[in-house]
């Protein structure tokens, strides 16, 4: 081909580059592409390509040929003349080092590519002569004029030598890596060397600090340095940490780390510029947890830079962080993290560490921040400091240190000003209440709430190292800040002064007091704790709970405003969280039957700030509240008297709640079933049962009563829509009950026999209401709390019945319908119907056996065809339903029975599926254990033959479930180890032969290298050698 | 607002096969909706429009294959990328470990391009990476969010987070939502009830469910 082909084939390459990478979706975008990886496989384009590189300089074309060269290095680069070898990549290098006019000034992507290329060839040159190689390289380090693209070229070795992309041998890549591994001192010797020279010609002592410490080991170099780095010599420096951070990544820190490294990551830290990269170093060798030889002293030098860099960044009042790179800050914030989580524990008790003066200028360091997030990953350190305490004290059970009571007392009280407006109004003000977010545990709260939860979290923990103390440094908040706001607030109703809804001053009060009690709310276990010694006090604050509650009852403060509400919401949980010091209290006076009267007042009174918010003029969260706190009332407190105390709400519950909302009666109607079914311990329990028995069922009839009457009224299924209400009100508030009914067998029993007449009579709205989704899957839901909570009360003949209902009702061609991909309600139905089929196999013993034929007939003929190939929404329950008739039932299952249900696994495990692919692997796993599944499927020959692990071998090969090859390759170990002869002798080898995308010389070579040992390590290592090298040879055969 | 004032970003996609890539772009109402893993061949561009406070902002989203086998142009795709998405699978160690492999060669591309780091499948309740072990994009500067393609879960903060960089760090926040296909899976709504504030142990007293979830 001549010059002018080659330049119009250059100028059409191109022209479609460039549109390419200028186009978006589109089906010429997607046939340029073809067009272009058509290009790179054809077998001239090698040859092409050399043309272009010399005689182009479009950015895109050169960027296309290299990606051409790199595929050729990969594929085969062994195969083409060793002339060519060396002329390709003297080209490549003539550009890299800018030798080539035509590339003067190339993008920095380009020269990347080069570097990564070149790298890439070095994989063969490097095997051949290792130092001979790396001595060109640092020559090239070494020579001023090629300094920077040796320190690249370095770094692209590391990233190329080390690579986990299939592109060349296992065997070959281990090698590589162990050769390396053996010149690495050689790298990091030129690297470290080119450091210390930067360092030495741009950087100059500044000052030296006072001696603030006198360290017992090391010399710590504590100097602080200006550098005047030109914007090359900035660069190359740049590069050299890049290079080095590339190298930590991998490398055995433990024997490499010398101290002449760490001198010089040191010294850059010291710099007032540029010592961002350096940190970052730092950070790396610092995550990996490392311990290298001689850690002590590796330890005390890093404390000693921290030490000494905090206390230059505290000092000025403070003023002296702004003369620090923000991201240095936050690099340095990171340091001191990894430092404190990783190695604090090894120095902690260590006497030549002056561990308080260290907290003293962190403690400084914190609250100098400036902005939120900073402060924020502050206090995550002290946590992690106090998790450490904590464990440390426990586990040893001693008390926390005295040396650091006072300073971290002090620490507690800075803290809580953080999140009090009349401290911190302008922080506080600035972090977004607004927006509500899921945080870690799917719980929605704002940025301001997280924040103000995060450090009560912490001033938590310092609570919980010292106990006594704290508290009673905590103490007058309450007492002063919260008792005052009430104060005021009742002078100003009793004088009938406005609350402004615009007041600032008083919203912030009004915050300030939630966020107290909030604070006081998650103390309170420590009350238990140590009730005696802090009864007082405790009793205090519970008294003074109590008496804001009932004014604010009282006074309906929730009418001036939002602030208000979430105020007395507050309140009413921080009572709740008192719920275990009142059972403790209650049982304390027991002992004391004279504080009988004082104990019973207390209850009386909460009864009566509770009751008055199951009102609907009452804000419904308020409501809510108030219900979930007489349930933790009743069934945590368990006061002694509270059930003759509760005796005419019980009486009249029916009344006080029927204007509220479905979702508040299902928290109420529960407490006060569990009041009625809930006796207090240590009393004569028959006595006590006589007289609650009769108090059930007429609670339990006003309920269901309603339910017994509309199904006797004739024209009910004529007019079933406009009952439908009132039945779903009544199922989710019998669900809620059965729900939390106690683990009494008495009490199970009772609540039974008050329910029995109607649950026949919910069976048969099934069918009414077959055309009414939501009422179905309301009434599943129903019957599967019923079946969890009461199995042994409704017994095995009602069970079996209500089963046969809904695969019969479930079963008819609607099942197409209701499985639809749109149809979520229909897929909710099926999935509930699945979990409750599941919970009855999985519990009902040699009961399920008369279910077991039409289960697994309802499930393999009717569901399975549905969505056998397609990604239907009900496949993961689907699957747990199997699981669980061959887990619970694989005895009594007919042979044709347990081979569709394995052929249904193996269908998924050959799907795409990857979530319902690693489920069903852990399900196979869990039935190995159980049932030692893999070798029942090895003595199913006839039927699977070796197709389970042949498929699992295929999906390696693949890489479709990549993101499991872990998880699979352990499952063929259990396999293979089923019968170990078999899988060397016989396997193998007939799998490898079916296989066309490689020649016999590669299948003969990927057998010979698979091992016949039987120990795990060497199965796993010898089956990730076979996956990497049979789709490196399927790479190089296309 | 007027077309010719939208901001036209290319975002680079990448992470191991399978860990949700996909799906994730097309949550997003603009891309036909995809119910099935089919593997990405090469690379699949999407447009995704976002509409903050600074106008239009539309993100030509590069998918790019995760599997080596069908990567195509494999970091020919990145070229004139201006940002990046890292995507793991935070039920999958290996895919989280391979992260820094996709972020050197990111970066051998695109130097110094804002780049987000994200754990998918965070509504899957065996979760292998925990929050406390993704420490990756502190070291290198990137952002962190978990997110669910499956239950839309902080889909649009990524893109948020981008913006704000691309646009020299100023607060962007979005004037209109994204419109998302319906989520797939409520994240755990027993979780949701859980009050916060309280003490552990009180929390662990049983309440009914709230069952207001309307169908």
């Amino acid at each position: 081909m001549n010059n002018n082909d080659m330049d119009f084939k250059a100028k059409e390459l191109q022209r479609l580059l460039e549109q390419f990478y200028q186009g978006g979706d589109s089906p010429k975008h997607k046939e340029i592409d073809t067009v272009l990886n058509n290009y790179k496989a054809q077998s001239d384009s090698y040859e092409h390509v050399k043309y272009y590189l010399t005689h182009c300089d479009n950015q895109f074309i050169i960027w296309f040929s290299l990606s051409v060269i790199e595929d050729k290095v990969n594929k085969s680069w062994n195969n083409i003349p060793q002339q060519d070898q060396v002329n390709t990549k003297n080209l490549l290098l003539d550009i890299y080092l800018n030798k080539s006019q035509k590339h003067k000034s190339l993008p920095t992507f380009i020269v990347s590519k080069l570097g990564q290329v070149i790298a890439d060839i070095g994989r063969y040159e490097f095997e051949k002569n290792p130092q001979g190689y790396l001595q060109d390289i640092t020559n090239l380090v070494r020579n001023p004029i090629t300094s920077i693209r040796g320190v690249n070229l370095l770094q692209c070795i590391s990233e190329s030598f080390t690579t986990n992309k299939k592109v060349i041998t296992q065997q070959k890549k281990n090698q590589l890596k162990k050769l390396l591994t053996l010149h690495t001192p050689i790298i990091i010797g030129v690297l470290s060397e080119t450091l210390n020279q930067l360092f030495d010609q741009n950087a100059e002592k500044k000052f030296k600090n006072a001696n603030l410490l006198a360290f017992q080991v090391g010399s710590p170099d504590t100097n602080t340095y200006t550098g005047s780095f030109s914007a090359e010599t900035k660069i190359i420096t740049k590069a050299v940490f890049d290079a080095l951070l590339s190298y930590f990544s991998w490398m055995p820190l433990n024997d490499l780390l010398t101290p002449s490294l760490i001198d010089i990551l040191f010294k850059y830290l010291r710099l007032d510029k540029n010592s961002v990269p350096a940190l970052e170093c730092l950070n790396e060798l610092l995550s990996k947890n490392l311990v290298p030889k001689g850690f002590e002293e590796f330890l005390i030098r890093i404390f000693h830079q921290i030490y000494s860099l905090l206390t230059d960044i505290t000092s000025n009042n403070g003023q002296q962080i702004n003369q620090y790179n923000p991201d240095f800050i936050s690099k340095f914030t990171q340091f001191i993290q990894l430092f404190v989580t990783n190695h604090l524990k090894r120095v902690e008790t260590n006497p030549n560490f002056p561990i308080s003066d260290f907290l003293a200028l962190l403690f400084q360091y914190s609250f100098i921040q400036t902005d939120v997030e900073s402060f924020l990953l502050c206090i995550d350190i002290w946590s992690t400091f106090f998790d450490y305490l904590i464990t440390r004290c426990q586990e040893n059970g001693i008390p926390a240190p005295t040396k650091y009571t006072d300073g971290l007392l002090v620490f507690q009280s800075e803290l809580i000003k953080r999140i009090l407006y009349s401290f911190s109004r302008n922080t506080l003000s600035d972090i977004d209440d607004e927006s509500e977010e899921l945080n870690e545990v799917n719980i929605s709260e704002t940025p301001l709430e997280s924040y103000i939860k995060k450090c009560i979290e912490v001033v938590a923990k310092v609570t919980e190292l010292y106990p006594e103390k704290s508290l009673e440094n905590l103490y007058p908040l309450f007492t002063q800040n919260v008792t005052s706001f009430f104060c005021k607030a009742e002078e100003n109703i009793k004088h009938g002064l406005f609350m402004d809804q615009n007041d600032v001053q008083l919203q912030h009060l009004i915050k300030d007091t939630t966020t107290i009690l909030q604070l006081f709310g998650r103390l309170a276990d420590q009350f238990v704790n140590s009730f005696a010694q802090t009864f007082n006090p405790a009793n205090f604050i519970f008294q003074k709970l109590l008496d804001m509650c009932s004014f604010s009852t009282s006074q309906n403060t929730f009418k001036n405003g939002s602030d208000w509400e979430k105020l007395q919401i507050q309140l009413l949980n921080t009572i709740r969280s008192f719920s275990y010091w009142l059972s403790e209290y209650g049982n304390q006076v027991r002992a004391v039957v004279a504080q009988q009267p004082d104990f019973d007042n207390n209850i009386s009174k909460l009864i009566t700030i509770i009751v008055p918010l199951f009102e609907r003029s009452v804000p419904e969260e308020i409501s809510i509240a108030s219900g979930k706190l007489l349930m933790s009332l009743v069934v945590i407190a368990k006061p002694l008297n509270l059930f003759t105390q509760m005796d005419s709400i019980i009486g009249n519950i029916h009344s006080i709640v029927n204007q509220l909302p479905t979702n508040v009666q299902t928290i109420i109607y529960p407490a006060i079933s569990c009041t009625i079914l809930m006796p207090p311990s240590n009393v004569n329990l028959s006595q006590q049962w006589d007289q609650r028995r009769p108090k059930y069922s007429p609670f339990i009839k006003g309920i269901t009563s309603s339910l017994i009457e509309i199904q006797q009224i004739p024209s009910f299924c004529e007019n079933r829509e406009y009952y439908k209400d009132q039945v779903l009100r009544v199922l989710k508030i019998m669900k809620a009950i059965i729900k939390s009914v106690p683990e009494a067998t008495m009490a199970r029993g009772i609540l039974h026999d008050g329910i029995q007449d109607t649950l026949l009579i919910i069976l048969s709205l099934f069918r009414i209401y077959i055309n009414y989704p939501v009422v179905l899957i309301t009434i599943l839901d129903f019957f599967f709390s019923l079946f969890e909570t009461l199995k042994t009360q409704v017994g095995v003949v009602f069970t079996q019945q209500t089963i046969t209902t809904f695969l019969e009702v479930l079963g008819t061609e609607d099942l197409t319908q209701l499985l639809t991909g749109s149809n979520e309600t229909g897929i909710s139905i099926v999935n509930k119907l699945l979990e409750i089929l599941t919970f009855v196999v999985q519990t009902s013993g040699h009961n399920f056996e008369s279910l077991l034929n039409s289960t697994v007939e309802y499930a393999m003929e009717k569901i399975y065809p549905i969505i056998a190939n397609n990604t239907s929404q009900v496949k993961p329950s689907f699957f747990i339903l199997l699981y669980s008739i061959l887990d619970c039932h694989w005895k009594n299952c007919q042979p044709v029975q347990i081979n569709k249900i394995l052929s249904a696994f193996q269908t998924t495990f050959q799907q795409n599926d990857v979530n319902l692919f690693k489920q069903n692997l852990e399900l196979f796993e869990k039935l190995n254990t159980k049932l030692k599944l893999y070798d029942k499927i090895a003595q199913m020959e006839p039927v699977f033959g070796c197709s389970f692990i042949s498929m699992f071998f295929d999906v390696l090969i693949s890489n479709t479930q990549s993101v499991h090859t872990d998880d699979i390759i352990v499952t063929i170990y259990k396999f293979a180890s089923t019968n170990f002869d078999k899988f060397f002798n016989e396997f193998l080898h007939t799998f490898l032969i079916q296989k066309n995308q490689i020649t016999n010389e590669q299948k003969q070579l990927l057998r010979s290298n698979f091992s016949n040992d039987k120990d795990q390590p060497t199965f796993v290592s010898n089956v990730t050698q076979l996956i990497n090298d049979f789709s490196y040879f399927t790479f190089i055969n296309s | 607002m007027a077309e010719s004032e939208q901001v036209q970003v290319k975002l680079v996609l990448v992470g191991d096969g399978g860990v949700g890539k996909t799906t994730f772009v097309k949550r997003h109402l603009n891309g036909e909706f995809e119910s099935r893993y089919i593997p990405t061949l090469g690379v699949s561009v999407q447009p995704l429009s976002f509409y903050t406070n600074f106008g239009k902002i539309v993100f030509n989203v590069w998918d790019t294959a995760g599997q080596e086998k069908f990567g195509g142009l494999r970091d020919g795709y990145y070229i004139q990328g201006q940002c990046a998405i890292i995507m793991f699978d935070v039920t999958s160690r290996m895919s989280y470990k391979h992260v820094p492999n996709w972020y050197s060669d990111l970066e051998r591309v695109c130097e110094n391009i804002p780049i987000v780091l994200c754990g998918n499948k965070v509504d899957i309740k065996d979760r292998k990476v925990k929050p406390s072990q993704i420490n990756f994009h502190r070291r290198y500067n990137l952002s962190y969010y978990d997110v669910s393609a499956k239950s839309n879960y902080n889909f649009e903060k990524p893109f948020i987070w981008l913006a704000s960089k691309l646009l020299g760090n100023k607060s962007v926040h979005l004037v209109q939502q994204p419109t998302l296909k319906p989520a797939e899976v409520p994240l755990d709504a027993g979780l949701m009830q859980q009050y916060e504030t309280e003490v552990q142990t009180a929390a662990a007293v049983p309440l009914p469910p709230d069952d207001n979830e309307d169908l």
